[in-house]
């Protein structure tokens, strides 16, 4: 129902600006009273959301910022001018009277609108006077009630966007095409301002202008209108169009028509925003619920109980507008079907003229807001909710079938049920009101209903419809279908809206288009044609020419075009003979006859003249008076008794004629009579068929409307399904992911260009057999995995690897129709290359971290914040002697028996946990019951995991325990190696020297960190390459200990023996690591035995030297006739002496003796009373040979002295004395032994062994000479001769 | 050369003059001659040289001079040289390694089949 006409009447009161906001809605108040004046003369109703349980301070905060009086709302305040009037708290406010009243809010708080309250109040109260100003906010609220300020025609003012702090209620207001002005908040009071002062809100509502040059004014506005838009408002009530207009006025702020009909056609826009305002239709679900409930009580119902299942109900609502009158209707027959348990053929056409209007209404999807009046089953029954939005169900949005259609122009719906048609007719002008309801009358069924707003009245037409509920104007349609009162309109697909001009304008004009020539001849044509009528072949009268008063003439009744019931009495036999001759024979057929006229009988040549050609058929009958002058004119009878006779004649003669006449004419009439019967029936019968017809037609004519309007639903179908199918290419194309879809054969359906990387296809392979296709990638199971997918309806997703070392995700799912049946199956491929490379590292990393936690010997603990074990690893299971499943979930303080209850710890860890401070090598040596005194390090991290999920602590820990006492051994070994005076080196199992210590630095000469790093073999000596035997290859085949001696190079170059010992260095398993080398220096030992081996040489040289001299000896001894006895003796005694030498030699260690020795030894057996010899001499050595040589010759003088000479006496002596003379260079000894005292010698006769040791072998020892001379005082042999040791 | 071939004449290297003269008389009694004795290897080396003889027994060491070069000499001339020697054949160097050698001591016996040895090598 509309409220634009109901309210603002009576007095004229002060203008009310409705003001609404939420959210940032103080700021934009104040800057907006900041710019209003004070004396504008409105009032101003604010609303706001405020604090339900709060007492409001914003009539203080806003009195700051205007100087009018601002006061919080209390119950029936009458609204004054220049006051601003602010809501209360958890109060709805409206305005009725002029007066404000405050209800207590029916929906819940966060569901209210309080705005929309105060909008819907004030459109009813104000009417046209309405403005409402929507300022910053959240949410829709205020957006429904604008539409009712809009239905009234009142003025909307909303804050532009981008000035608002929350710009939710703005933007809605927007997007539902409801602001006439958007704008700033400080920029509104202008546009007020000069809103007031305008002759729309001046002047009081509904009042007609009369003015014609007005009215002229706004037809040209409507012709504007009707060219740019094609919607014609000419039978729209001028009042309501007046004011409509007006407002447009005002909104530009014009007072001039003129200048607006200016713009209108200037501004393309301007006309479709008037058509807007002009088709303004207020609707909303159940609106007035009530007159849906008794709708539903007195029409439905019944309805649904009447027929059965299966049958078509048929509705209309006309002037749908966005639909949700339909869509009412929709779900309440829906829920009486729903109440009787039927189903039935629900039809209903909604129409609306604006496109606009039905696109939202066939969407279905409306503001939350739209459905807050509908209960909750409604709302769970017909719509799909969404985030803010709910959208009719499919179902339901299918019995609505929404159409353009101006109930104006085009033609109704038909065989309908139900019409529902509310708040159009008061609009209208009467006239056009009366045809639409005329146009009900035709489209319902008998006894079908008719709805329409509460204003509205069938009117004129209460005949053919009564009334079913007076208050709800419900009607029921009575009697037959009266096409009389249907003014038709034309079928569409002529230019309907056109056709009434044209007609009119043929109507109206035809004076002004004739040319010249044409009034020259209708000149001619009345000046000299006789009168005459064109009949059709059925002998209609089609056109009249010239005054044909004379021969025709309509009788009473109703009238007719027939010529042979128009024609004068006299004419109609002949005529009719005339014109079926003229037609069977094709020829101008003439007769002559007189006719009654009012001075008598006037003769007159008719003539029916067939046309040919394009007239064909078509026959034309002139009449052409005879002129008296051709004798033709009868003259009025004399007045004479010779005449009476003739006349009496006459009149027998007629008599008899018409005697004959008379029962010719009985003949006649009576097969006239039976053929009349004929005719008669024939003409019921034509009658009824003639009707069904027309309802047939009528029936085609609805039908082909229904087709149009279905048609028209399917292309906006298409539309759609073409947008969806260019949108799902453009996706699949866009996305690029490779798409396969197969059918239930598995044959190629569809695919997207992505897919070629993996499968060869082109657009021509679509409907060819996935089989015949090789794959590009390895997959096997491909159609056998589709196979199992469409079969158990399953999604499959299987890694396929691809060409270049690509993975796939071959997604397969069963591809369901929106009427879920499987057709086919449905493959995606998605490239998972990086995915499954990254999923694998990740994989592979937990794998490696999981074998880390697991083999790692340290111990691992991971607890979380509350520092309860969350797990345990292996190593800290054995360590602690527990197990993991016990302790998960228990505290650290309760493991191993409170053993980790330790304050430190509990520092440490408060620390980590709090702080997130790490520490590291922690000490712990604590006594753990049952396990014994443990060393630990303790590590402790906390773990920050991503996502917000809970820290972990992870506690690592090293058992210090072993490694305490193995490095107190590792002390011990290490102080004895560095003391020992063996070099002791360790090798690596390349050779490579990784220890060497400082016995080795004193053996070898090198620094210790000269040599690590080096290979062992740095040390060999190139002298003795074979020495050092491969030892690691030895040790790899197995040998234990080595022992060998071998020289090595020290660092200054020279050789030195060691002994060495190398023993292998193997881990558990055996393998090889390194070897020990223990070398123990035997240069001196080496030396020693070297020496010794000389020494053995040189004795054995010098033993089988001595035999060969023993052997000479004793071969010279044996020389000559000496006897054997005197041989004997002689042989020992040399011997002796040699042996003697020897001892000299030995004594001196076979160096070498000296002179002064060898003679004392050789003479001390001659000696006898120790005086006899003399002996005087320096230093001389010799050598041993020449010791023994020496030691021979002196001994052979000793015996020749004892035997002959100074030594046979006691008296006799012998000196010996010898001397170094000559110069330094080359000094010579001199020898000489001298007997005295003894008997006279002389020179022996023969010369023996002795002699030649003397005389030879002495002289060839010395290099030099011997002169042995026989005196009376002795012999004296002198010697001389280089000084031994010294000869060149 | 003397004309008769059996009849050598000797040369005798030997520090040991003892040896070396006894071993002269023992040539001389198996009816060689001896023309040159000499106790020092530098005393020797002109005789080597130069000196006419058949044959030549020499010490290897004397008085701590090898007596080698003065061997190299002698067999230059086409001389055959005996190594006499108590260090027998291990006292030889390269060169000399196949030459005939007396161990000290030696016997009459053994010298004469050595001579004849090395005349017959030479012959």
């Amino acid at each position: 129902m509309l409220h634009s006409d109901a309210g603002a009447t009576g007095e004229h009161r002060c203008l009310v600006v409705g003001m609404g906001a939420s959210a940032g809605g103080i700021e934009a108040f104040s800057k907006f009273f900041d710019a209003m004046p004070h004396d504008s003369g409105a009032a101003f109703v604010l609303v706001l959301h405020l604090d339900p349980t709060r007492e409001s301070q914003m009539a203080k905060v806003l009195a700051a910022h205007t100087a009018m009086p601002v006061v919080q709302v209390e119950d029936q305040m009458q609204i004054l001018p220049n006051h601003v009037y602010v809501i209360a708290p958890d109060r709805d406010l409206t305005v009725k009277a002029g007066v404000l009243h405050m209800i207590k809010p029916a929906e819940k708080r966060g569901h209210r609108h309080p705005v929309d309250v105060l909008f819907r109040s004030l459109a009813f109260d104000q009417g046209e006077r309405v403005i409402a100003v929507v300022l910053s906010g959240t949410g829709s609220n205020g957006t429904d009630g604008l539409k009712e300020v809009r239905a009234a025609g009142g003025l909307i003012l909303v804050q532009d966007p981008k000035t608002a702090k929350f710009d939710g209620m703005p933007r809605n207001a927007i997007a539902a095409g409801m602001a006439d002005h958007v704008l700033a908040p400080e920029a509104m009071p202008a546009v007020l301002g000069q809103y007031f002062r305008n002759e729309y809100i001046a002047e009081p509502t509904g009042g007609e202008t009369s003015e014609t040059s007005s009215q002229h004014l706004i037809d040209q506005v409507l012709t504007v209108v009707r060219t740019r838009t094609g919607h014609n408002f000419n039978t729209y009530r001028r009042s309501t169009l007046q004011r409509r207009i007006q407002r447009r006025l005002s909104l530009y702020s014009i007072d001039s028509l003129d200048i607006y009909l200016t713009n209108l056609r200037n501004d393309p826009t301007e006309a479709a925003s008037l058509v807007k305002d002009l088709l303004i239709n207020v609707t909303s679900f159940f609106r007035d619920a009530d007159a849906w409930k008794t709708l539903c009580d007195l029409v439905i119902t019944p309805l649904v109980t009447a027929r059965e299942t299966g049958s078509a109900i048929r509705a209309w609502v006309p002037a749908c507008s966005t639909g949700e009158e339909a869509y009412t209707l929709a779900m309440l027959i829906a829920e009486q079907a729903t109440l009787v348990g039927k189903a039935f053929d629900v039809k209903i056409f909604a129409t609306d003229a604006r496109e606009d209007n039905l696109q939202t209404a066939r969407d279905g999807t409306y503001p939350a807001a739209a459905v807050t009046g509908l209960d909750a089953t409604r709302k769970r029954r017909f719509f799909d909710a969404s985030e803010s939005s709910y959208r009719v169900k499919k179902d339901l949005r299918a019995t609505v079938v929404f159409a353009p259609q101006n109930l104006l122009s085009d033609p109704p719906f038909s065989h309908l049920d139900l019409v529902t048609c509310r708040n159009l007719l008061i609009y209208l002008e009467p006239d056009a009101q009366q045809g639409i309801i005329a146009l009900f009358h035709f489209a319902l069924e008998p006894g079908a209903a008719l709805m329409l707003g509460n204003t509205e009245t069938v009117g004129r037409h209460s005949g053919v419809f009564e009334p079913l509920s007076k208050k709800w104007r419900i009607y029921k349609r009575l009697g037959a279908t009266r096409l009389d009162i249907v003014n038709f309109p034309v079928l569409r697909g002529q230019p309907a809206r056109q056709r009434p001009e044209q007609q009119t304008a043929a109507v109206q004009s035809p004076d002004q288009n004739l040319p010249a020539a044409g009034l020259a001849q209708r000149a001619l044509l009345e000046r000299f044609a006789p009168a005459a009528v064109l009949i059709d072949a059925a002998g209609r009268v089609v056109y009249f020419h010239g005054s044909t008063s004379d021969y025709l003439e309509q009788p009473t009744g109703e009238p007719s075009s027939d010529v042979f019931t128009i024609a004068r009495d006299g004419l109609v036999t002949k005529l009719r003979s005339a014109v079926r001759k003229a037609r069977d024979e094709g020829i101008d057929v003439s007769f002559e006859t007189k006719l009654r006229h009012s001075v008598g009988h006037r003769p007159v040549m008719v003539t029916a003249s067939p046309i040919t050609g394009s007239g064909k058929g078509y026959i034309l009958i002139s009449f052409a008076p005879v002129i008296a002058g051709e004798a033709r004119t009868m003259p009025a009878p004399p007045e004479n008794p010779s005449q009476v006779a003739d006349l009496r004649d006459e009149l027998a003669t007629v008599r008899s004629e018409l005697q004959n006449t008379i029962e010719h004419l009985e003949t006649a009439n009576e097969e006239l009579k039976a053929a009349n019967e004929e005719a008669t029936s024939m003409n019921e019968e034509l009658q009824s068929t003639n009707e069904e017809l027309e309802t047939s037609k009528e029936e085609m004519q609805s039908f082909n409307e229904e087709l149009h309007t279905v048609n028209g639903q399917l292309q906006s179908n298409v539309r759609d399904l073409e947008d969806s199918t260019n949108d799902l290419n453009n996706l699949l194309a866009g996305t690029d992911t490779a798409t396969l879809f197969l059918d239930e054969k598995f044959c190629i359906k569809w695919f997207t260009p992505g897919l070629r990387e993996l499968l060869e296809l082109l657009p021509a392979d679509i409907g060819r057999p996935l089989e015949h296709f090789a794959l590009k990638f390895r997959d096997d199971s491909l159609l056998s995995d589709a196979d199992r997918v469409m079969r158990k309806l399953q999604v499959l997703e299987t890694e396929v690897s691809g060409i270049g070392g690509r993975w796939h995700l071959r997604r397969m799912l069963p591809y369901r129709t929106l009427d879920n049946r499987i057709a086919g199956v449905v493959i995606t491929f998605f490239d998972v290359t990086d995915a499954r490379a990254a999923r694998q590292a990740s994989t592979e990393a937990r794998i490696y971290a999981q074998a880390i936690v697991e083999t790692i010997r340290q111990p691992l603990l991971v607890m979380d914040d509350a520092l309860n074990v969350v797990s345990i690893n292996p190593a800290f299971e054995t360590l602690f002697r527990v197990s993991e499943a016990q302790e998960i979930g228990h505290s650290v303080f309760d493991l191993a028996n409170g053993g980790w209850n330790l304050p430190q710890l509990r520092d440490l860890l408060a620390k980590l946990v709090l702080d997130a401070q790490p520490f590291n090598d922690a000490q712990l040596d604590q006594l753990f019951p049952g396990i014994g005194l443990r060393h630990l390090l303790i590590n402790g991290r906390k773990l920050l995991r991503e996502g917000g999920r809970q820290s972990l602590i992870l506690l690592a820990i090293e058992d210090m325990t072993v490694r305490r006492q193995a490095e107190a051994i590792s002390r011990q070994l290490s102080a004895i190696v560095d003391s020992s005076r063996d070099a002791i080196i360790s090798i690596d199992a390349d050779g490579i020297i990784d220890s060497w210590n400082p016995g080795a630095v004193t053996i070898y000469g090198f620094a210790a960190a000269e040599m690590i790093g080096k290979p062992l073999t740095v040390l060999q000596d190139p002298s003795h390459p074979d020495d050092v035997p491969d030892c690691l290859a030895r040790f790899r085949e197995g040998a234990q200990t080595l022992h060998f001696e071998a020289a090595r190079i020290r660092a200054d170059g020279t050789s030195v023996w060691v002994s060495v010992t190398q023993s292998p260095l193997r881990d558990r398993s055996g393998a090889l690591l390194g070897a020990s080398s223990i070398a123990r220096d035997i240069t001196d030992r080496r030396q020693a035995e070297q020496h010794r081996e000389t020494l053995m040489g040189e004795l054995t040289h010098r033993v089988k030297n001595s035999l060969a001299v023993v052997q000479a000896i004793a071969s010279q001894t044996l020389r000559g006739d000496i006897s054997l006895p005197h041989a004997r003796v002689a042989f020992s005694e040399r011997l002796r002496v040699m042996a003697r030498a020897h001892d000299l030699l030995v004594a001196s260690n076979w160096s070498g003796t000296d002179l002064a020795s060898v003679i004392e030894a050789t003479i001390d057996p001659h000696q006898g009373g120790k005086s006899r010899f003399g002996v005087l001499g320096p230093y001389v050595g010799l050598r041993p040979q020449l010791a023994v040589t020496f030691s021979l010759a002196l001994h052979e003088l000793c015996t020749n002295a004892a035997k002959y000479g100074a030594l046979s006496v006691p008296e006799g002596r012998v000196d010996i004395t010898w001397t170094i003379t000559g110069p330094a260079d080359n000094p010579r000894l001199w020898w000489q032994w001298a007997e005295s005292g003894g008997p006279v010698v002389k020179a022996p006769l023969r010369k023996g062994f002795g002699s030649s040791l003397i005389e030879k072998v002495l002289p060839m020892e010395l290099l030099g000479e011997v002169n042995v001379s026989y005196h009376n005082t002795g012999v004296i042999c002198l010697l001389q001769s280089p000084v031994p040791g010294l000869e060149r | 050369m003397p004309a008769n071939t059996d009849l050598l004449r000797f040369m005798i290297l030997d520090d040991e003059a003892i040896i070396a003269l006894d071993l002269a008389g023992i040539l001389q009694d198996l009816g060689h001659s001896v023309v040159s004795m000499v106790t020092r290897v530098a005393g020797g080396m002109e005789f080597a040289r130069y000196g006419g003889l058949d044959m030549a027994i020499l010490d290897i060491n004397v008085h701590g001079v090898a007596s080698f070069p003065l061997a190299a000499i002698l067999q230059d001339r086409g001389i055959p040289v005996i190594f006499a020697s108590g260090y027998g054949e291990t006292g030889l160097i390269d060169g000399f390694r196949d030459a005939l050698v007396l161990t000290k001591p030696y016997g009459v016996d053994h010298l004469s089949q050595v001579v004849a040895k090395a005349r017959q090598a030479a012959g």
